[in-house]
């Protein structure tokens, strides 16, 4: 009788803007109280335990590495390199803004981080030269959806740790996903574009030698990826050392190397970081605490058992799941989700006989996807806060992305190739 | 909606050393446990590359300056009302409803505070007999992170709860359009 009481709660709470990390603490709460043989101390323990966790660490190294490396100087010779590349396509700055996403992909593994650069920095262009202010929104938003796909990210991160799947696998693998995201979105952005007459930034294809100098000045930030992925990859590093070692690396280029960012911006960045990453672990220590409730009245066994009681076909539950998700991330915020749903899922899987590598990026690239759906998503809030738009406003330009992530979401899930196969290349079966 | 946006508004006077620290102090302490934190484990790996011994009990460090920062930063997080939640429903209500459910908002998140720091510092008097694996320290240091956040948190959700409750009792309304945007 506890549980549904406790889902009762918990939708009135966020209903009523409860912030998420405390209404499912709250909510787990009522079964920490009620419960006997439980106490409350034991939530307390299990919100602790994700922060006593060295794998989670990796999480706020990643974070404040991004921020560093995502500084105005630093993303400006990024954007350079976008534009030297695509300005030159129909749609151009749009285009120039999902390619952007990519490279800051693999600096950043938030998608909140990258959408807000490119909110920040690009939209009030993209509005100057005649593109519609809700459009720009709508890109920037659907392009955020890449970073968190493209190695490092978060999301893969704490997947691996809650699933037990190689982190550096989990990263290789989110390479060609990420790239058939931007590849999705840039179609659209052509077509939207065609039919709105968005023009080209630049009227030629930028000459090879104009390529070559844009790479140059950005080498040093494009090769924080390849240091985190060659680190984990030799088995150099545990994810949480490579995370140490890209936020030093960071500091070193943003500071000595780039001169962009002085001793000074530094205390600031931290604030930042400090902040994302308490309000990231908090949701996570909560969700932690939520689910162990949850096995402890057995729904994770009942839920598996109806998922089977469905089908017993991989491609049936796997759609089934990828509903599931896109519905769920509509409504709820990604991180909790990708807590309590792992465990749920992930055994069940397992068992068909779904690759964890595989199952992995279709949970997060799902959940990823619901970061921009409304009513609830945090890249569409970022977006819609930093542009100044409404959300409705930005809904209504979001269909041809949206549809264009979801049949790559399809893509991924139903052709394991396209994560397995890189992994598999680099680091053997 | 950060903080120095809001302390600026707050007057033109420059507010006393003491009070600057008090507005500072989640950044100071969790800032510190987070650049501690990264530096141990570099310092760590560094040492286990170059000079191919690393440093006994540098994880355990780490991860109790982790616990430190997520505490004690996720009261930064309420004082910059950083921690996402669902607005949309809320934002359609006439401005005293939405200062009615301010309040029960900022009440919940203040008895959840409560409730994490009193089982806090239960756990922190019971891990006086747990030690850690390698420096064999008591967890009370570990757990003590737990109602010091949970304190800060109530601190910083007081002029929230107070800002809704004058609103209630019908002051003029001022920034509301402001609140709703968040980072």
């Amino acid at each position: 009788m506890t549980m549904p009481l406790v889902f009762a709660a918990m939708a009135g709470l966020l209903a009523a803007g409860v912030p998420i990390a405390f209404a499912l603490g709250l909510a787990s709460a009522i079964f920490y109280l009620s419960v006997p043989g439980v106490s409350p101390a034991f939530l307390v323990q299990r919100m602790v335990a994700s922060t006593e966790s060295f794998p989670l660490l990796a999480v706020p190294f990643f974070i404040f590495a991004g921020a560093v490396m995502t500084r105005g100087g630093i993303s400006h010779r990024i954007l350079g390199l976008a534009d030297a590349l695509v300005g030159h396509r129909i749609g151009g700055l749009a285009q120039v803004n999902v390619l952007n996403s990519v490279f800051i992909g693999g600096m950043s593994g938030s998608g909140n981080a990258d959408a807000a650069i490119d909110a920040k920095t690009l939209v009030p262009v993209m509005v100057q030269k005649g593109y519609s202010k809700p459009f720009a929104a709508a890109v920037t938003a659907a392009s955020g959806v890449i970073a968190p796909i493209i190695p490092p990210g978060i999301g893969l991160l704490i997947y691996g740790f809650i699933a037990d799947v190689s982190v550096g696998r989990l990263f290789i693998g989110g390479i060609v996903p990420g790239l058939l995201l931007a590849l999705g979105l840039m179609i659209a952005v052509h077509f939207v574009s065609t039919r709105r007459g968005y023009g080209r930034q630049r009227a030629h294809r930028a000459p090879v030698r104009e390529v070559v100098r844009h790479a140059r000045q950005a080498a040093w930030a494009l090769f924080l990826p390849v240091l985190i992925l060659g680190g984990l990859r030799g088995g150099a590093f545990t994810p949480t050392e490579a995370g140490a070692v890209a936020a030093v690396y960071a500091v070193i280029v943003g500071t000595l190397v780039y001169r962009e960012i002085s001793a000074r911006d530094l205390g600031p960045i931290v604030a930042e970081s400090l902040a994302a990453t308490a309000v990231v672990m908090l949701i996570l220590g909560a969700a932690n605490a939520l689910m162990w409730a949850l096995t402890w009245e057995r729904v994770p066994v009942t839920m598996a058992r109806a998922l089977f009681a469905v089908s017993d076909n991989v491609y049936v539950l796997l759609l089934l799941v990828n509903a599931l998700l896109l519905v769920l991330g509509c409504v709820m915020e990604g991180t909790a989700l990708l807590i309590i749903l792992t465990p749920i899922l992930a055994p069940v899987f397992f068992k068909l006989g779904v690759d964890p590598v595989h199952f992995g990026l279709v949970v997060v690239l799902n959940l990823t996807i619901g970061a921009v759906t409304p009513p609830v998503g945090t890249i569409l809030y970022t977006v819609c806060a930093i542009v100044g738009v409404s959300v409705e406003e930005l809904t209504r330009e979001l269909g041809p992305f949206l549809l264009a992530l979801v049949v790559v979401l399809f893509v991924v899930t139903y052709l394991p190739m396209t994560v397995l196969w890189l992994p598999n290349l680099v680091m053997g079966k | 909606m950060t903080g120095p946006g809001r302390d600026a508004a707050r007057g033109p006077a420059r507010p006393s050393a003491g009070r600057r620290i008090f507005d500072r102090v989640e950044e100071l302490i969790g800032g510190g446990a987070f650049v501690a934190m990264t530096a141990i484990v570099f310092v760590n790996v560094v040492f286990r590359y170059v000079f191919n011994d690393p440093i006994p009990g540098a994880d355990e460090l780490a991860t109790l300056c982790f616990t430190w920062a997520v505490f004690v930063g996720a009261a930064a997080g309420v004082r910059q009302r950083l921690h996402i939640g669902i607005e949309f429903i809320v934002a359609r209500f006439p401005p005293r409803g939405r200062a009615a459910v301010g309040l029960a908002v900022a009440v919940l998140m203040a008895a959840f505070a409560g409730l994490i720091g009193v089982y806090g510092i239960k756990l922190m008097l019971s891990g006086h007999f747990k030690r850690t694996p390698v420096l064999q320290w008591p967890y009370t240091w570990v757990y003590l992170a737990i109602p010091v956040g949970a304190a800060l948190m109530l601190v910083r959700l007081w002029p929230i709860a107070a800002k809704h409750l004058a609103r209630l009792r019908g002051a003029p309304a001022g920034g509301l359009g402001a609140e709703a945007a968040k980072p």
